[in-house]
């Protein structure tokens, strides 16, 4: 089973590509082999209370076996604990997108989110970055989330399980190192054969790289290539492909 | 003609689905226009063997060295130069079926020693093409004597661009707008602006009006939709195949190319007709 932990419906408004419906969505993938994705909103990273996104992107998803749906949830509003509440009990996993809503990891109320999800046991996924940097809008820059940062969450929250999604592999490399729980995904990741190269120098790695193609502001094919053809055993490659991302959200 | 047909196929292995699918574009030859070896960590002889597995593993047939661009900085003496090219003729001693050597000069070093080392590459050792990377800003006049030379042996000229949001990488970096005039003053000369992902699509209009410039799909992330934007306004004839390896790996570059949606035709002439072309080199 192959588990793209990294998509999203919406238009992306500095894309080429047109919007992406959750129909759209789900055939792509399923023309690309992926058999399950975990989906947000990218209206959600727009708007600074994603509420009603979310409640969209749930009720959009509803006939969509294949996409899970993953809220969006600003813990700058003061009623993310309801938000968490109503989601939580029917979400994969949480994402968060700090730098489009304007706040650090290291504020109280990302302690409080990271504390709430590490009970429940759900994952935090942090969107490091949703676009190369040197591309962006020129007036419409947003600054990547700091991978210390990240860093830092991990080990105050050590029992909660954090996806970095979107670093670079110079990037993945510090967390992996310097987090033992973090993991991360292939979308961002870059240079000759990025996820072999990641595997052969740092073998313990291996359990925490998860596929995300980033779709649709990326093409399914990269991360799934980056994969498939990476040089590492089979049983790496499947474990990358969905085992690990199966372990994570318990299925 | 077949599609480039990866759809609807759950395959281990995508990428043998891939290329046994292919229609018309895998009688091609697949050439990738722009890598750098040595380059980083790849700097001995033996590092070449993975970058050929790499490709074997994609059925590049045949990869294009622009050499160790940033060996010496921005702006390298003519004795530097020499370095970087007897480095690249050296992988092409190796590997002479798959390597094919692009003349990397620097225009600041004066005509006569860019001659010389044109001379040297392309007439003597058989390099096909010139790379120019940031040491001049291709608007200077300091080109002209470099794309005269190209003029008349007639090789392509692969020319770094980019648009970047953060600034320039140099500081006499080229944009698409540069290189467009580059196109201007040299009608005749066939150009391959580097980087489709740092050219955007401000980039591929600025370009557009100059059929003799063609665009490489390397640069940045495999950003959706921007190379279908480029065929639409550009033409296939005017996409070539490139990677910026090992900068960037053939699952990123080739990605974009199998997932969008292009036909046969189309991928063929981008995957290897257009820089066979170029090149001049025969069909396998």
């Amino acid at each position: 089973m192959i588990v793209d932990v990294n998509t999203a419906v919406g238009r992306w408004p500095f894309s080429a590509a047109q919007s992406v419906t959750p129909a759209r969505l789900s055939a792509l993938l399923a023309r690309a082999g992926v058999d399950l994705a975990l989906t947000s909103s990218l209206d959600a990273i727009f708007h600074e209370n994603p509420d009603e996104d979310n409640r969209r992107l749930f009720r959009q998803l509803r006939v969509y076996k294949r996409l899970l749906p993953v809220p969006i949830i600003n813990p700058r509003l003061a009623a993310w604990r309801a938000a968490v509440a109503e989601w939580a009990p029917r979400a994969a996993a949480i994402k968060i997108v700090p730098s489009y809503h304007a706040y650090s990891l290291g504020g109280a109320n990302v302690a409080g989110l990271a504390a709430e999800l590490a009970r429940s046991r759900l994952p935090l996924l942090v969107q490091v970055r949703m676009e190369d940097e040197r591309v962006q809008a020129p007036a419409l820059r947003v600054p990547a989330v700091p991978v210390a940062d990240v860093v830092a969450l991990a080990k105050r929250h050590p029992r909660l399980s954090i996806v970095a999604l979107g670093t670079y592999s110079r990037e993945a490399i510090y967390l992996l190192e310097q987090s033992p729980r973090v993991r991360i995904d292939v979308s961002f990741l870059d240079g000759l054969d990025a996820v072999g190269v990641l595997v052969r120098k740092h073998g313990a790695f291996a359990g925490r790289l998860l596929l995300g193609s980033h779709m649709p502001l990326f093409y399914t094919q990269s991360a799934l290539l980056k994969v498939q053809t990476a040089e590492a055993t089979d049983a790496v490659r499947q474990a990358i492909l969905g085992r690990n991302a199966r372990k994570m959200l318990g299925l | 003609m077949l599609l480039y047909c990866i759809i609807g196929v759950a395959s281990a292995d995508r990428l043998e689905v891939c290329t046994t699918t292919l229609g018309a574009e895998r009688k091609t030859m697949i050439i990738d226009i722009h890598a750098h070896f040595p380059f980083g960590e790849y700097s001995r002889l033996e590092d070449l063997d993975i970058f050929l597995r790499r490709a074997r593993r994609f059925h590049v047939d045949r990869i294009c060295l622009s050499g160790y661009v940033n060996r010496y900085g921005f702006n390298p003496t003519a004795r530097q130069v020499r370095e970087i090219n007897r480095w690249t003729l050296q992988a092409m001693g190796r590997h002479p079926e798959q390597l094919i050597g692009f003349c990397f000069l620097n225009p600041a070093v004066g005509a006569d020693a860019a001659r010389r080392e044109i001379d040297w590459a392309i007439t003597r050792h058989g390099f096909c093409g010139i790379k120019l990377w940031v040491s001049v800003n291709c608007r200077s006049r300091k080109l002209d004597p470099i794309l005269t030379a190209a003029a008349e042996l007639g090789v392509p000229v692969l020319h770094h661009s980019s648009y970047n949001t953060l600034g320039p990488a140099a500081p006499n970096e080229s944009t698409p707008a540069d290189v467009a005039d580059l196109a201007r003053r040299f009608p005749a000369v066939p150009l391959i602006m580097a980087h489709l992902g740092h050219a955007r699509v401000q980039g591929i209009t600025e370009i557009a009006p100059h059929r003799n410039v063609l665009v490489d799909t390397s640069g940045s992330q495999p950003a959706r939709g921007l190379l279908e934007e480029a065929v639409r306004r550009l033409g296939a004839r005017r996409l070539v195949f490139g990677t910026d390896l090992p900068i960037r790996d053939y699952a990123s570059v080739l990605g974009r190319l199998y997932d969008a949606p292009l036909t046969g035709r189309q991928r063929g002439l981008i995957l290897g007709q257009n820089a066979a072309r170029l090149l001049r080199l025969e069909a396998p």
